[in-house]
């Protein structure tokens, strides 16, 4: 049985008390669980963050498997709840809230509030542009979106950009899923990966890329 | 005007006007004008200056 307690001492042997004392009172929220945002979540539970903050509407099916965090045990399930079972067998002791909804511009300030970073992981580029707009005008939380990552082409191209104050772009900014041969793991998990360490960076205080 | 750094020789225009010009759609983009975000909903009658600075974000699908 490894309890809470030895989970804590086994991060902080690897990873630093200082680091460990800010990312276990930290709170994240992830606007879409698809590629990005199912394995972003699973990078911050292995980091050992205290509370995430899941939303998406959708259930799993055969198509997201390419990239998305899912079994094919998960199929038919909301990705809220398949997304859970799956941090709680990394990391049982995150605190997750799950809401099972589509993202508006009505909604999005009330479902995150009160963190400290919040991700942008849909796919639909309108969906994005409508999110990051709401919370630039009306919230001071940090925002680290996605653009660009569908394709094979090389993954330097992926970067970060640190696009003004409170937002950050991961992506290659111009390969659109629609373009190319849509959406395959490595490009995905590039930028997936991009976007975890930038909400590392700002957890622990580091404002620049 | 200034727009993602580059010259543009707009005037009196509207955000909209400028993005149909650049054939940006604007239901993906995210504008901001002299470090101001613009909503969506203001592109049509939001005119730009013609010295503004533009930064325009269009986002592009996948995830």
């Amino acid at each position: 049985m490894i309890t809470k307690e030895v989970y804590k001492r086994h991060l902080i042997e690897r990873h630093g008390e200082q680091v460990q004392a800010k990312l276990e009172n930290a709170s994240v929220g992830i606007a879409g669980l698809g590629g990005l945002g199912s394995n972003i979540a699973l990078a911050l539970a292995r980091l050992g963050i205290r509370r995430l903050i899941l939303v998406d509407f959708d259930c799993v099916e055969l198509s997201n498997v390419n990239r998305q965090a899912y079994f094919l045990k998960h199929i038919g399930m909301p990705k809220t709840i398949a997304l859970n079972t799956l941090i709680k067998e990394v990391n049982p002791f995150v605190e997750v809230v799950l809401h099972h909804k589509r993202v508006t511009r009505e909604n999005a300030l009330s479902l995150f509030e009160d963190l400290d970073v919040l991700v942008e992981a849909f796919d639909e580029p309108a969906s994005k542009a409508a999110l990051i707009e709401t919370m630039l005008i009306r919230s001071k939380i940090p925002l680290v979106a996605a653009s660009g990552m569908a394709g094979s082409l090389s993954s330097n191209t992926i970067v970060t950009t640190k696009m003004r104050e409170r937002f950050y772009l991961c992506g290659d900014k111009r390969t659109d899923s629609q373009d190319v041969n849509g959406l395959m793991v490595p490009r995905v998990l590039v930028a997936a990966s991009h976007q975890a360490n930038m909400v590392l960076r700002l957890l622990l205080g580091e404002k620049t890329v | 005007m200034i727009i993602n750094g580059e010259s543009y020789d707009f005037q009196g225009v509207s955000l909209l006007t400028i993005l149909e010009e650049l054939s940006l759609n604007p239901q993906v983009v995210v504008a901001e004008v002299n470090g101001e975000i613009v909503p969506r909903r203001a592109f049509e009658r939001f005119v730009v200056d013609k010295s503004a600075v533009v930064e325009l974000v269009a986002f592009v699908g996948g995830g």
